[in-house]
């Protein structure tokens, strides 16, 4: 180090010095980040905030990113840090002097400064003041939301023994009054989402206690949908498991669903993609951010007392929510032997334009 | 002498560059109607590279007022910045879904990366760095353009994960450009 010219050893150690500011415009960013999604958390739960702003705040949000690398850096130039460092200026006094004779002079001086700034703390990581400000605010922001959680939710879950039982033969309970009403819809559905309704009644009315699989899925991530997509539930008729997924995906035709439906129309290979069950997160399937899943639950209840043995949906409480254009785009593909000419010729336009307009677009 | 008035200044300029971008993402937008892939990415990287060019021009006409800003050069970054925040907001009314957090990792770096790789062109100050800059922001574009139509999940995932790296150390650079300057320009041995 020594034997380097005093420029090059100051630049190392503001680069030192850049290195700890970048550290703190990131850890900044990721404060941020989660400040931002606990706010959000708190709107969604606070105010009913849609899904669609909080993914788009969030969104937005997280595009910031390169602005806190590049920015805040007006109060912390090269002089400022370097003052920090050399604070009788004797390094800048040697850079300005051309004299060979002053340089001769100062150079060990400079040397035996800058060698101890590289030993000495000085330079070593410090989470910045605005961090600290930040972290502070991040943390009141999560004490806020699970106080607000609590209180959504009536009280502390209980998490003793008896508690987890009651809880698992609630979800049971639950669980098998789904399955009864997908096995038969007309005759048992009414039975068993009253058992269903009932659990899910008996757990709203008691406050203290742990919460159902009803709950769970319940949040703001409630919209990444099951692991089909959605659609196909709708597509095998009114009351079945599709129709309480009101985060359904609905294939825009600018949006698409991209490479499942691709895959679906031209005949993939893969049985899961031909008939049309799209796993969450392949193309846009079942991901859609159009509708608050938080507020058709927290309906559930009042409906469960105002329409009694009515069936009973999470998105739709009378009615079956009428889509025929989902129905007739994925409930036609199992059934079809293969995309042969002449099978339907108004159809294969239809299929092969949009395949055109998604090429098109993308 | 007012203490804020440089801090005003940068804020001042820095607001007016982000709202510039997101103004040019909508003409960019307009122009590139029907535009090939190619095309597409020629337009949007030459007009970075005239942000830049522009850049050099006021520092030629207005030189000692536009070093006073601090951190001057990274105003068409904070364009470019405006100008993919635009265009990531319209992909998300376009797309409502939960695949477009990988814009993320994967096309909204590909506008930050070549704007980074300009600033670091801009600050060498060396016309053939410029050159080859711009070709290899071009070429990096157009790649990761035509890899966008076939690429599945995992690929992108990939991509964004040397994007970002490529992110990090362009910024390490800009930064050490940068200090190296600020030293050549503040001490020239008199």
């Amino acid at each position: 180090m020594t034997d380097l010219p005093v420029q090059t050893v100051l630049v190392r150690l503001l680069q030192r010095a850049q290195r700890v500011r970048l550290a703190n415009h990131l850890i900044a960013f990721a404060l941020f980040a989660a400040g931002l999604y606990l706010a959000l958390l708190i709107a969604v739960l606070a105010f009913a905030l849609s899904l669609f702003l909080f993914h788009l705040v969030f969104y937005s949000g997280l595009s910031l990113l390169p602005l806190f690398l590049i920015l805040g850096s007006e109060h912390e130039q090269t002089l400022t840090m370097l003052r920090r460092i050399d604070e009788h200026c004797q390094a800048e006094a040697y850079l300005s002097t051309a004299s060979p004779a002053h340089r001769a002079f100062l150079e060990p001086r400079v040397r035996s400064l800058l060698a101890r700034r590289a030993r000495e703390r000085i330079l070593r990581f410090r989470l910045h003041a605005w961090n600290r400000f930040l972290a502070i605010g991040v943390a009141g922001l999560f004490v806020a939301f699970q106080l607000l959680a609590l209180a959504t939710l009536r009280g502390p879950p209980n998490l003793s023994a008896s508690g987890i039982l009651a809880r698992k033969a609630r979800q049971e309970a639950i669980a098998q009054g789904n399955a009864k009403s997908l096995e038969s819809p007309d005759s048992d559905e009414a039975a068993a989402e009253g058992t269903a309704a009932a659990a899910l009644g008996e757990k709203r009315s008691e406050p203290d206690s742990g919460m159902g699989p009803a709950e769970d899925t319940a949040g703001p991530f409630a919209d990444t949908g099951p692991l089909v997509n959605p659609s196909v539930g709708e597509a095998a008729g009114p009351g079945t498991a599709g129709e309480r997924t009101p985060w359904a995906a609905i294939p825009k035709s600018e949006a698409g669903i991209g490479p499942a439906l691709r895959g679906a129309l031209e005949g993939s290979p893969d049985p899961s993609v031909q008939q049309g069950q799209v796993p969450a997160g392949v193309g846009e399937a079942g991901r859609a951010f159009l509708a608050s899943p938080l507020s058709d639950y927290e309906s559930v209840a009042q409906r469960i007392q105002t329409e009694g043995g009515k069936r009973l949906t999470a998105s739709s409480p009378a009615e079956p929510r009428a889509q025929p254009f989902l129905q007739a785009l994925f409930a036609d593909f199992p059934a079809l032997p293969s995309l042969a000419p002449g099978f339907d010729p108004a159809m294969e336009r239809i299929q092969h334009r949009y395949l055109e307009l998604l090429d098109e677009r993308f | 002498m007012n203490a804020f008035k440089p801090v005003a200044a940068a804020s001042a300029s820095r607001a007016a560059a982000f709202l510039t971008g997101v103004a040019l993402f909508f003409v960019v937008r307009w122009v590139e109607r029907g535009a090939s892939l190619l095309a597409a990415s020629l337009l949007e990287e030459g007009l970075k590279g005239c942000l830049f060019l522009a850049l050099w021009l006021a520092h030629r006409l207005a030189g000692p007022r536009l070093r006073a800003l601090p951190a001057a050069e990274f105003l068409p970054l904070i364009c470019v910045v405006g100008f993919a925040l635009a265009e990531n907001i319209l992909y998300f009314l376009e797309a409502p879904t939960g695949s477009i957090y990988q814009r993320l990792l994967y096309s909204y770096p590909i506008h930050i990366n070549t704007a980074a790789l300009y600033t670091l062109a801009y600050l060498a100050g060396r016309p053939l760095a410029a050159a080859l800059a711009g070709l290899a922001g071009l070429s990096y574009h157009f790649a990761l353009n035509v890899l966008a139509l076939v690429a599945r999940a995992p690929t992108v995932y990939a991509v964004g994960a040397l994007n970002l790296i490529a992110l990090a150390v362009l910024f390490r650079y800009i930064h050490r450009l940068r200090i190296e300057r600020s030293l050549d320009l503040c001490w020239t041995p008199q």
